[in-house]
C-alpha cells in the first residue's frame, strides 16, 4: 500500500509539473536545447508526406493516414474511425501546448510510421510546418 | 516501476484476483436469462476514470473496463506497444495507474449486471483482449451484425456508442439502442 500512495504522490507531482501550458515557441525551444539547429518548416512537410511503405495489418505507414491530406480538416483514425481534430495550430490553436501529451504521440507515431523514434530536430521540423499553416 | 515492484504488484493482485473470485462467483448468473433478470446486485456502471478515458479514449471509445475480467486488463496493458496493430504506448506511471483502475473494476468485481454478463461468458482458461470477441458479446450481437460493415455509418464494433445511445456513461441497457440507418 505504501507503494501505491508512492504512486499516487508521483503522478499528482507529475500532473503539477505539466500543468502549466506551453507554447509552441517553447515547444520548439525545447528542442533546441535538445540538439537540434534552425527549424525548416518544408523538411516538415516533406516528413508529414513521405510513405513509409505498407503495414499488412494497419495500411499505409504515413502520417496523413490518419491525420489526412489537408490539416486544416479533421482527421480519422484510420482503423476505428474515431475523428481526430484538425492539427494545423491556425484553425486548432489548442495544438502543441502540452508538452507531454506532444512527446506521447511523437513516440507512438514515428515508430509506428517510420519505424523508429523521430529526433529533436524532426518534431521541430513538423511543429515548424503545422505552426505556419 | 523497477522489475521487483513489478512483480510485487502482479503478485499482489493475484491475491487480490483470488479472493475476490471467490465473491464475484455468487453474483455470476451465466446461464440466467439475461435481458430480463433483475438481480439485486445491479448497481449503476461505476464513473470512468478522468485518466482512462482520456488515454484509452484517444483512439476509440473508452470501453467499460467492468466487461472483462482483470487478467485481460493485465495482458492489454502488458504491451501497449502492440496494441492492435498500433502502438499505444503510455508512460509507465500512467499505464501503472490505468491498470490499478481497470483491475479495482474489472468484471470479477463490478457492480453492474451487464458488465458481469460480457465478463463471466469468458471461459476460465481464455484471455480475451477484445469484448467484441467475447461469448455473450457475440451471442447478443447476432441480430446488429449486418450492420457493421465498412461502407455502412457504423464501420467498426468498437464504435459502441453509436448504438448505444447512453454508452458514454457507461449503460448499455436495451432501451437505449438506436441503431444508426445507413441511407440518412
Ligand atoms: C494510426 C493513426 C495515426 C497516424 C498514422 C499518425 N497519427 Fe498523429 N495522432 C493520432 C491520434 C489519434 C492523435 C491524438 C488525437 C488528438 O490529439 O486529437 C495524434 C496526435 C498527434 C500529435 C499530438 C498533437 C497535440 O495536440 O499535441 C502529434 C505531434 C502527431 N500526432 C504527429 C504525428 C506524426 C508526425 C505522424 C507521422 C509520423 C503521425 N502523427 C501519424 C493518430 C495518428
Ligand atoms: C494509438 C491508438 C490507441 C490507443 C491510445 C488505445 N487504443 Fe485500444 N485499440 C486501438 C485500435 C486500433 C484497436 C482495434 C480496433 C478495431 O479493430 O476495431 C483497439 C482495440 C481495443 C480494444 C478491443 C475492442 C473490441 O473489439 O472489443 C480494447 C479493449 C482496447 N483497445 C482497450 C484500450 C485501452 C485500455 C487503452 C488505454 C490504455 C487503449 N485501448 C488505448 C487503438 C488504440
Ligand atoms: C451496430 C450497433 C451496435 C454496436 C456498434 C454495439 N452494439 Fe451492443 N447491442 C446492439 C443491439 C441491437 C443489442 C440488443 C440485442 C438484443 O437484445 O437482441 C445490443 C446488446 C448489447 C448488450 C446487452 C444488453 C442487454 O440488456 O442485454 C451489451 C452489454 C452490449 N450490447 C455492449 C456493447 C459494447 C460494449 C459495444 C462496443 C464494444 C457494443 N455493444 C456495440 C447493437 C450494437
Amino acid at each position: 500500500m505504501i507503494k501505491q500512495s508512492m504512486m499516487a504522490v508521483l503522478f499528482t507531482l507529475m500532473t503539477m509539473m505539466t500543468a502549466t501550458a506551453a507554447t509552441l515557441e517553447e515547444q520548439l525551444a525545447s528542442y533546441r536545447t535538445q540538439g537540434a539547429g534552425t527549424f525548416d518548416a518544408k523538411a516538415g512537410q516533406t516528413l508529414w508526406t513521405t510513405s513509409h511503405g505498407t503495414d499488412p495489418e494497419v495500411g499505409e505507414k504515413i502520417c496523413t493516414a490518419c491525420h489526412m491530406d489537408d490539416p486544416h480538416k479533421p482527421g480519422k483514425h484510420r482503423k476505428t474511425g474515431k475523428i481526430i481534430e484538425p492539427m494545423a495550430v491556425s484553425v486548432n490553436p489548442q495544438r502543441f501546448t502540452d508538452p507531454e501529451k506532444v512527446e506521447k504521440w511523437f513516440l507512438r507515431n514515428c515508430r509506428q510510421v517510420m519505424g523508429r523514434e523521430c529526433t529533436p530536430q524532426e518534431k521541430g521540423d513538423v511543429l515548424s510546418y503545422l505552426g505556419s499553416l | 516501476m523497477h522489475g521487483n515492484k513489478r512483480w510485487a504488484m502482479v503478485a499482489l493482485s493475484t491475491i487480490m484476483l483470488t479472493a475476490s473470485w471467490a465473491i464475484a462467483d455468487d453474483d455470476d448468473h451465466k446461464g440466467e436469462e439475461h435481458g430480463k433478470n433483475k438481480t439485486t446486485e445491479n448497481a449503476a456502471p461505476a464513473t470512468m476514470d478522468p485518466v482512462y478515458i482520456k488515454e484509452c479514449g484517444a483512439c476509440h471509445f473508452p470501453f467499460p473496463v467492468g466487461m472483462l475480467p482483470d487478467r485481460s486488463w493485465r495482458a492489454m496493458m502488458a504491451d501497449l506497444p502492440h496494441h492492435f496493430g498500433e502502438d499505444a504506448t503510455l508512460p509507465e506511471k500512467v499505464a501503472a495507474k490505468i491498470l490499478d483502475y481497470a483491475v479495482a473494476n474489472a468484471g470479477e468485481r463490478s457492480k453492474n449486471r451487464l458488465d458481469r454478463y460480457v465478463a463471466s461468458s469468458v471461459k476460465a482458461d481464455q484471455v480475451p483482449l477484445r469484448i467484441s470477441e467475447v461469448p455473450f458479446f457475440v451471442e447478443e450481437h447476432k441480430e446488429a451484425a449486418k450492420h457493421v460493415n465498412a461502407k455502412g455509418p457504423v464501420s467498426h464494433w468498437s464504435s459502441c456508442p453509436l448504438c448505444h445511445t447512453k454508452a458514454d456513461s457507461g449503460s448499455f441497457e436495451e432501451h437505449e439502442i438506436k441503431i444508426p440507418q445507413a441511407n440518412k
